[in-house]
């Protein structure tokens, strides 16, 4: 049964994933045919040139961040509707469990929104290292210069990690999504905004905790700057700890999402 | 008479200090039966369907289809109408019948095509296409295409005209096995009157009544939406 739920998940989001893809694939054209231009970047000589190069950053970035805000939003909506709406009267009547229902979700969803990652990090590197190349014309930059330059892998397994995080990431956001929406239910009279409520109340606490976690290897970080090891050491710490976090929250907000849908459905 | 709903001291409450939807409810269905949960608006009748149906969580109490809890077996049994339309408006019926064949297997595909093409209704059109009435025959259509073992059917003849009630109840009445039963939520008592064998009456969340239809009107020598008036006068 959970095949044909995700099938029926599959059918209803490959249209939005290609549509959002294709958005993307688009706007990484115009980003860097952008990027092509920054040599001539002068905004004295060239007025309208300077304009067209700014704005078709601008463009890149706002799509780049729309179809990740998009995305996510089409399907939490959708979850909400599926799971919650008038339409979940007939996914919780279907015999299938709980789990499959979210399950379901998680597995199609999480993989359209892992490729949409992995697409986006290649969109950036790939506009990036063209801007960087346009700007000093002796460089040849690589995939590993980028993630060097850019996230501060500067070994195999650094950069495995990030590429782990990435994907890791992407999924517990999507749980944190569906947790949210499982806890707005709690909200007698307000269940979309008090999804929308919830969510902040995560995304808020994961960055203190963050914060708070990382400081003290901020500090080790500027007291051992002068020591060649420590500044290959910090950004491991880093990753590895940021993955810890959002692994804890992922468990947690992932056991709430269960405890919501087996044990406390409410379909008023 | 073996029993395929059960329910035991059932209590809904929704929030803390609030008076229950649903208090102390008991009551059984045996195979064969159809049976009339009526009541007033508000009474707890949809409560108590959703509670059956594993749509909302008992506060207390027990509910029991062929002596399990609501749960994965209990729903490849039970074929619900909601008191809503939960088809997913941007498909097609067709995709609707497909959606319904997929999951439970005791749907049968040719009885849903044969009452669609009764109504001449075009399998293409998108459910949001549809006019509200034949929207809800599409769904009474796929519920009552399965072979299921209880039907549940809230308010299946709420807000439709009395030709589409008609139409509703000669659906429900033509096309459920004679072995299996039929509960049946409804405050249009005249309309069900001549088909129920059972009613349960509910009020504020508690049995008024609850007798078989025959015993009723023996006893009381009046029409069940007479007894019913009398009940629930205000």
């Amino acid at each position: 049964m959970l095949g044909k739920l995700m099938k029926y998940e599959w059918n209803y989001i490959y249209k939005k994933f290609l549509l959002f893809a294709g958005l993307m694939a688009v706007a990484s054209c115009v980003g860097y045919f952008s990027a092509a231009q920054f040599s001539k970047l002068d905004p004295d000589s060239n007025p309208l040139l300077f304009m067209s190069i700014m704005f078709g950053l601008m463009i890149y970035y706002m799509i780049l961040s729309g179809v990740s805000i998009g995305f996510t939003i089409i399907i939490g909506i959708r979850f909400y509707k599926t799971v919650y709406g008038d339409r979940g009267y007939l996914t919780h009547t279907l015999p299938v469990s709980a789990r499959q229902i979210y399950w379901s979700h998680i597995i199609v969803d999480g993989l359209c929104q892992i490729v949409l990652c992995v697409l986006m990090q290649l969109s950036i590197m790939m506009v990036s290292t063209r801007m960087m190349a346009a700007l000093a014309s002796d460089i040849t930059l690589n995939a590993s210069d980028f993630y060097m330059q850019m996230y501060g892998a500067d070994n195999p397994v650094q950069l495995l990690v990030v590429i782990f995080y990435s994907i890791f990431g992407t999924l517990v956001s999507l749980i944190m999504v569906f947790a949210s929406i499982v806890l707005g239910q709690y909200w007698k009279r307000h269940k979309v905004w008090g999804a929308v409520v919830s969510y902040l109340i995560i995304t808020t606490c994961m960055m203190v905790v963050s914060w708070v976690t990382l400081i003290p290897q901020f500090v080790y970080y500027v007291f051992n700057n002068a020591s060649p090891d420590g500044i290959v050491a910090i950004p491991s710490f880093f990753w590895i700890s940021i993955m810890l976090i959002s692994a804890v929250f992922g468990v947690v907000t992932f056991l709430i999402m269960d405890h919501g849908m087996t044990k406390r459905l409410n379909l008023e | 008479m073996s029993e395929l709903l059960q329910i035991e001291e059932l209590v809904k409450a929704y929030g803390k200090g609030q008076k229950p939807a649903l208090d102390h409810i008991s009551f059984t269905v045996g195979s064969g039966r159809i049976v009339g949960l009526l009541g007033p608006n508000g009474s707890g009748k949809t409560t108590l369907i959703k509670l059956i149906n594993g749509l909302l969580t008992p506060t207390s109490g027990k509910v029991l289809i062929c002596g399990e809890q609501p749960g994965v077996a209990s729903k490849a049994i039970i074929s619900y109408l909601p008191d809503r339309l939960s088809l997913p408006g941007d498909q097609t019926i067709g995709e609707c019948i497909a959606y319904y064949r997929d999951f439970y297997k005791d749907f049968d595909t040719e009885r849903a095509e044969q009452m669609l093409s009764s109504l001449q209704i075009d399998r293409k059109k998108r459910i949001k296409a549809l006019s509200k009435g034949t929207r809800e025959k599409v769904q009474l259509i796929l519920v009552m295409s399965r072979r299921a073992k209880l039907y549940i059917l809230d308010e299946p003849i709420a807000g439709v005209d009395p030709a589409a009630r008609d139409y509703i109840i000669r659906t429900i009445i033509g096309n459920y096995d004679k072995e299996a039963s039929i509960l049946l939520s409804t405050h249009l008592i005249s309309d069900v009157e001549n088909i129920l064998d059972d009613v349960i009456l509910i009020q504020d969340g508690s049995i008024r009544l609850s007798s078989s239809v025959e015993d009723l009107r023996e006893e009381k020598g009046k029409s069940l939406d007479a007894i019913f008036r009398e009940v629930f006068a205000c």
